[in-house]
């Protein structure tokens, strides 16, 4: 592994590495019990109180199921947040993916941590809604971005927001597999396997992107 | 590999250079021209940098609190099938009260073993028209059926379903169909043979979409048979997604 000395970067919270991420409490959502990110990456156990919920909100408990929704909903926002690049649809797809959890409870067998069980599901919702945001990205997004060009000045990519922004500027495909891999944790095989392309495909990709979020932040 | 490196096979091999993807030799090139190369030490620097910024980005908030339009949703309402009907007509978006159903649908299949369904539906509420892909690639055709003749026995507690393959087709049937539009645009971008292929698949599928439904409407309560339904779908969704992405 190579270090570097990373400048213009002060994260005011601890770096994650994989194979876990933490999960931020925000209003209307209570801390996440479970880690969740790629599909390898389980983290923490769901505590007993989780498995309660879970069986109680698999015979119809509707109580039970808003507590895991304020639990896993944020995450599950964000990821959609992220890959949609489009807040209204984002909101959406969160509905769509709770409401099909609930649908699919019984068949979640416990032998993944439930956060990610719903983060594959949440996926799965998200990439099957992409044509309609693939449509949408087009008014915003040449494909045809050169990647030659060097940055004319000096990148500032410690600003969160800019690096938010300009997430949510990159072409679909490119935007998918950075969100996934470097945000998710995924790795480039789940990706392949959830795309239904290579995982050099994947890799090149998430390469394109990272190459284009620097141009796009130094701009 | 030379010593001597270039920006060129510098960037070429950039990509497996930060994730470690390299022989010990080659990296050791890279890392020696990442040291003495202005540019690509800064590039470096700054894809890090994105990375490292990437993995502690916030988590955002959704902008109102989505449980209740969530809760609506899960609302499973016993309707008779004639209000559904009228419903469905003036007020309602369609999608709105066939999901509905398929919710009630589900959450009667769960909650009352005892429940008479009475099936006399002849079609499946899903049907994909297998029709031999021609060469120059005809779209896969998938119809959704959503008037299925039901008859309820007057004074059970049935809703205007026709039992949990009602349901499972319904919920997939929308997914189906949203996929549908963008597979065809990719398969038309195929070769006959692959176009024989993806068929093929779809086929077997099918068929056992159709076996899992037929088996269930001799044993709608049948946990084994609806998740194979459900798994039968699932791969068939799978599919269309990776045709869409192609
Ligand atoms: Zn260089």
């Amino acid at each position: 592994m190579h270090t570097l000395t990373v400048t213009g970067l002060v994260p005011d919270q601890p770096h994650r590495h994989r194979p876990s991420a933490s999960a931020v409490a925000q209003a209307s959502f209570a801390p996440a019990a479970t880690a969740v990110a790629g599909s390898g990456s389980i983290g923490i156990e769901a505590p007993d109180t989780e498995r309660a919920d879970i069986a109680a909100a698999a015979s119809g408990d509707r109580r039970a199921f808003e507590r895991l929704y304020r639990t896993h909903g944020q995450r599950i926002f964000a990821l959609c947040l992220r890959m949609s690049a489009d807040r209204g649809t984002a909101e959406e797809l969160v509905q769509d993916v709770f409401v099909r959890a609930w649908q699919k409870l019984d068949s979640f067998r416990g032998d993944a941590a439930f956060g990610t069980w719903l983060h594959r599901v949440a996926v799965n919702i998200v990439l099957s809604r992409r044509k309609q945001d693939g449509v949408r990205r087009e008014r915003t997004v040449d494909d045809d971005t050169s990647l030659d060009a060097a940055p004319a000045r000096a990148v500032h990519v410690g600003d969160r927001l800019d690096l938010e922004a300009a997430i949510a500027q990159l072409p679909t495909g490119a935007r998918r597999i950075f969100v996934l891999h470097d945000i998710e944790g995924y790795t480039h095989e789940e990706i392949g396997d959830l795309l239904g392309i290579t995982s050099g495909g994947s890799k090149a990709q998430l390469h394109r992107a990272r190459l284009l979020l620097r141009e796009a932040l130094s701009r | 590999m030379s010593s001597h490196m270039d920006c060129t096979t510098f960037e070429a091999s950039l990509a497996d250079f930060l994730d470690g993807g390299l022989d010990e030799r080659t990296y050791a090139a890279c890392e020696q021209h990442r040291a003495g190369c202005a540019a690509c030490h800064a590039l470096v620097s700054d894809l890090d940098a994105i990375v490292s910024t990437a993995r502690s980005l916030p988590l955002p908030a959704p902008s109102h609190d989505l449980w209740s339009g969530i809760e609506a949703r899960l609302e499973t309402p016993v309707l008779p099938l004639d209000a559904a009907r009228d419903r469905r007509a003036p007020v309602v978006p369609p999608t709105m009260v066939w999901r509905r159903l398929a919710v009630a649908a589900v959450a009667l299949v769960t909650v009352s073993a005892g429940v008479t369904w009475t099936l006399t539906r002849s079609e499946p509420a899903v049907a994909v028209v297998a029709q031999g892909l021609p060469a120059e690639a005809t779209p896969v055709e998938v119809s959704v059926t959503t008037d299925a003749p039901v008859t309820a026995t007057p004074g059970t507690r049935t809703a205007s379903s026709t039992g949990p393959t009602f349901a499972i087709d319904t919920l997939y049937g929308r997914e189906i169909a949203m996929l549908r539009t963008a597979a065809d645009a990719s398969l038309g971008l195929l070769d006959s043979t692959t176009v024989g292929v993806v068929q093929r698949n779809l086929d077997i599928i099918d068929n056992a979409i159709r076996e899992s439904r037929e088996a269930l409407a001799a044993d709608p309560n049948s946990g084994f048979l609806l998740e194979q339904l459900d798994r039968a779908y699932e791969r068939k969704v799978d599919l269309l997604r990776r045709l869409v992405l192609l």
